[in-house]
């Protein structure tokens, strides 16, 4: 089933008051395709979970709409959505075992004891939890609680699976895992999932397509790679991932950066001679070396700190006129190290270097 | 107008769910009956006079009669006196109990608090066997004849032991929410454990102490039982004045105008621990179990701290030995052979009484424990115009003396469609209106920890509000509904200020029989109804402790997860 959401919309506050109005969602159109992973991410405040409470039906739109398939939603109760959704606290029956836990939609269902035995069974062996159906809720792991609120939603079938932020309250290794688990999962069992994080790492491994947002409105959608690459503004580039931004000139149809000149292709329509615009290059796309040639280097620098991080070394290096930038090399074990202090040369493919935006 | 168009918005998602309008509609209605409308005709009543027409007579005669003036003056000295020393020495055993590892701590805290459940005046009645004309103490050990411990050092003596397990009970829960890696801290950047007292601990804990001076205060001012045993007739107070005013001398005006004027005191202390301390009190909810630091005492100071609980449950013990002893002794005083006949005279005469007390406890107890998590339940997950207005109304009741509550049902149910008056109805809806406040506030606190997202994850997994309700939301909130229904069983089977009014030949109560037993002089029979008393208290305790669901371990987790 596919989720579509048509120029949604939701204010806060109360009417009465314009000054108290809060737009929390601002005319957000998006389509979430059959057994897609599509993610929200932004920072907190920018609306992606008053978005998925929206589609989960605990909060009522102020306006536009909410497809399941050709279904509009807005008006069902949440308990009639079929959105099974997993949530940040985990939200455990603290009354209840984990096996009734799982089983309470079930048993809400008036299912046979049999069939809840059988996908019971299924569920538990897919999320690793067979044995523990008689633990308490106090006698779980993090971990393991997690797993007990995913099963206890997809043992429902559900057309829609709602993640909210629901790795954000386990340790760093473990959300690792659970990423990977998350992921297969939702995968082989290929059930519409919006997920939604603020961890542009969690965002990037898990989803299909991710979905940016900011201040209720979405700042651009696409595939992991897209975002990553090419994305349309500042704000999406300094969200996902470590950037580097300049300043570059158009001169000659090429873009100058610092005493270097690049063959960049200038497709980005509107252009002229003698265009400032804002330009961004991620750190793993600059070299860095020793000067050997101090004529042809492109661009000559300082490093002015260096952060070893086992398998990347993040390096800082100050360039005359354009300020610090910062680099990152791979497999340092085999290279050399540079030391701060040490005069280093830097050079870059033009194509890594991507146009953001034009300066006015 | 603003407000207008909200409230209308509201209303109109009421109208949606008209179960929920219904249930607003039913509490908000029996508010008004049984707590606002009872309260005007007090008002309304003190400013009338015997003829019933408008005058300012009683309040007048504040000026002209120096004793009505006296009452006023000793019940706030009394309140305030005994406030203090309540606090300082609830505040010491809770300090002990809470940052010292004593042996027996579980049975030292049993035994502070065992007058909490006993009637109020029991100690009254042992101050009376211990340091009366005939006590123990003052006249066998002693040997002082006629030493007179009425006036001012009796009903302070007695309600300090009253009421300081109130104060050791609110400090306890201060102490312990109070985070003891915060004395840990300081003692690390170089404080000595004085220090760390007086610069973190007792400031942290100001709010608490302040608080529970207030609420000591409150319930001394509207304590009944001891002043009228140990006041004695030079001192006068004013909830046992409008109590004689009114059964006395006939003047409802009068005692209405006293019941205001007690009442002013006490509204205006609640208003201010409820509105302005609890605001400010410190406490560190984390989720994670923090063991308290024992390093806080020294050696000497936990032996000073252990010897003080010591003597403070000694006292308890003595106490109530007294009540025990006197029940089985012919007549104290003179006679200390053993004896059975207090409790057959108090069978004989008093087994009406004894299941008509069992009758309105038992049917007030559910009814308020009900009442309770309904305003909790409506209070915490819903929005409806007038919602602010059904808490505060329905503690209302709580805060205002009983003296005042029972002068407003006997205005306010004496005539057709509610006449009540001499009614087991009236009795039962006293307390239930009266109690349901510490069943909503128990309530309101659980349901404000249990996070909404449990809720919703069952509306999520295909539950309507009502499923939601039954299966999750009411077994999380059963621990605070059992302890609102032991409150309220206790307070039910012990509570004597508003009752007294009440009372009539066809239903009296326990706590009224044992203050006419010691008005008559008959200490022997009122120790025998007080030992009855306290032995049916303690039973229902145990028995509704042993039919609360195992469900200790919820509240719990519920805190682990928020905790995150």
């Amino acid at each position: 089933m596919e989720l579509r959401l048509q120029d949604l919309f939701k204010e806060f506050g109360s009417y009465d008051e314009p000054s108290s109005r809060v737009v929390a969602v601002d005319h957000v159109n998006l389509l979430v395709r059959e057994g897609e992973l599509v993610t929200l991410l932004g920072p907190s405040g920018c609306g992606k979970t008053t978005l998925l409470r929206m589609v989960a039906g605990f909060e009522d739109p102020t306006g536009g709409n909410i497809f399941f398939g050709e279904r509009r939603m807005n008006d069902a109760p949440p308990n009639e959505r079929n959105a099974a959704m997993v949530f940040q606290s985990y939200a455990i029956f603290p009354h209840l075992d984990v096996f009734e836990n799982i089983a309470f939609g079930l048993r809400l269902k008036r299912l046979a004891e049999r069939e809840i035995k059988d996908r019971m069974e299924k569920v538990l062996d897919l999320t690793g939890l067979t044995g523990l159906e008689r633990r308490q809720p106090n006698q779980l792991s993090g971990g393991q609680q997690q797993r007990v609120a995913l099963a206890r939603a997809i043992i429902m079938e559900p057309q829609l699976l709602l993640f909210d932020e629901p790795l954000s309250n386990l340790d760093a290794k473990l959300r690792e895992q659970m990423r990977i688990e998350l992921r297969s999962l939702q995968q082989r069992l290929h059930i519409t999932s919006v997920y939604v994080t603020h961890d542009q790492a969690e965002a990037m491994s898990i989803s299909d397509r991710v979905v940016v947002m900011r201040d209720g409105r979405i700042e651009q959608e696409g595939t992991p790679l897209d975002l990553y690459s090419r994305p349309k503004n500042r704000f999406v580039a300094e969200f996902i991932g470590k950037v580097n931004l300049l300043e570059g000139r158009v001169r000659a149809g090429s873009l100058e950066i610092g005493q270097g000149r690049f063959s960049v292709p200038l497709a980005r329509a509107g252009l002229r001679e003698g265009d400032r615009v804002e330009c961004m290059i991620r750190p793993e796309c600059i070299h860095i070396r020793e000067i050997w040639n101090p004529t042809a280097a492109l661009l000559r620098g300082t490093v002015r700190r260096t952060t070893f991080l086992g398998s990347v070394v993040e390096y800082e290096v100050f360039v005359e006129g354009l300020g610090s930038l910062m680099v990152q090399a791979s497999n340092p074990l085999e290279g050399k190290i540079h030391t701060v202090g040490s005069s280093v040369e830097l050079g870059f493919a033009p194509e890594s270097v991507h146009i953001l935006s034009k300066i006015d | 107008m603003k407000k207008l168009s909200t409230a209308k918005r509201q209303i109109e998602l009421l109208v949606r769910d008209p179960l929920l309008a219904i249930l607003v509609g039913i509490v908000f209605l029996s508010l008004a009956i049984f707590v606002v409308y009872p309260l005007g005709a007090v008002l309304v009543k003190s400013f009338q006079d015997e003829q019933g027409t408008l005058s300012l007579e009683n309040y007048g005669r504040f000026a002209r009669f120096g004793y009505l003036w006296d009452a006023l003056r000793n019940s706030v000295l009394v309140g305030v006196v005994t406030g203090m020393i309540g606090v300082c020495l609830g505040y010491a055993a809770a300090f002990t109990l809470a940052r010292t590892n004593i042996p027996f701590k579980k049975l030292f805290h049993l035994l502070l608090i065992l007058p909490i459940i006993s009637p109020p005046f029991t100690s009254a009645l042992s101050v009376l066997m211990l340091l009366g004309a005939n006590g123990l103490i003052t006249r066998k050990v002693l040997g002082l004849s006629d030493y007179n411990i009425y006036g001012f050092k009796g009903v302070m003596l007695s309600q300090v032991f009253t009421f300081a397990p109130v104060a050791y009970l609110t400090l306890k829960g201060v102490l312990d929410s109070l985070n003891p890696t915060l004395e840990d801290a300081a003692m690390n950047v170089g404080a000595s454990r004085w220090q760390t007292f007086q610069k973190v601990t007792l400031p942290l804990s100001l709010p608490g102490i302040a608080s529970a001076f207030l609420v000591v205060f409150i319930e001394s001012l509207a304590d009944f039982g001891n002043p009228l045993v140990l006041a004695g007739s030079r001192f006068p107070m004013l909830s046992t004045q409008a109590y004689l005013e009114i059964t006395g001398s006939f003047n409802l005006p009068l005692g209405a105008a006293l019941a205001v004027v007690l009442m002013l005191p006490s509204v205006s202390a609640f208003a201010i621990q409820r509105y302005y301390l609890q605001k400010r009190q410190y406490t560190t909810v984390t989720g994670k179990p923090t063991s308290s630091s024992s390093k806080l005492v020294s050696k000497n100071a936990r032996l000073a701290l252990t010897s003080f609980v010591l003597v403070f449950a000694m006292f308890i013990l003595l106490f109530y030995g007294t009540i025990f002893m006197g029940a089985f002794t012919k007549v104290w005083g003179y006679n200390y052979e053993l004896t059975f006949r207090h409790f057959l005279y108090a069978f004989s005469v008093g087994m009406d009484t004894i299941k008509d007390t069992l009758i309105v406890a038992a049917t007030s107890t559910p009814l308020s424990g009900f009442m309770g998590m309904l305003i909790a339940f409506l209070v915490v997950r819903f929005r409806f115009p007038g919602k602010g207005s059904m808490e505060f109304t329905s503690i209302l009741n709580f805060a205002v003396p009983g003296t005042v509550v029972g002068i407003g049902y006997i205005l306010a149910f004496n005539r057709p469609p509610l006449l009540l008056i001499g009614t087991l109805t009236i009795l039962v809806l006293n307390f239930v209106f009266r109690y349901v406040p510490v069943g909503i506030q128990s309530g309101i606190a659980v349901l404000r920890q249990i996070d909404p997202s449990i809720e919703e994850a069952a509306q999520n997994l295909g539950a309507d509000g009502l499923t939601t309700f039954r299966k999750v939301t009411l077994p999380l909130i059963a621990p605070a509904f059992f302890s609102g229904l032991v409150f309220a069983f206790v307070r039910a089977m012990t509570a004597i200020s508003a009752a007294v009014f009440l009372v009539s030949a066809q239903w009296n109560l326990l706590t009224v029989q044992i203050l006419n037993q010691v008005g008559s002089g008959r200490l022997g029979v009122a120790a025998a109804f007080s030992v009855i008393l306290i032995f049916i208290v303690l039973v229902a305790i145990t028995i509704i402790g042993r039919i609360v669901p195992g469900h200790e371990g919820a509240i719990r987790t519920v805190r682990i997860s928020e905790g995150f």
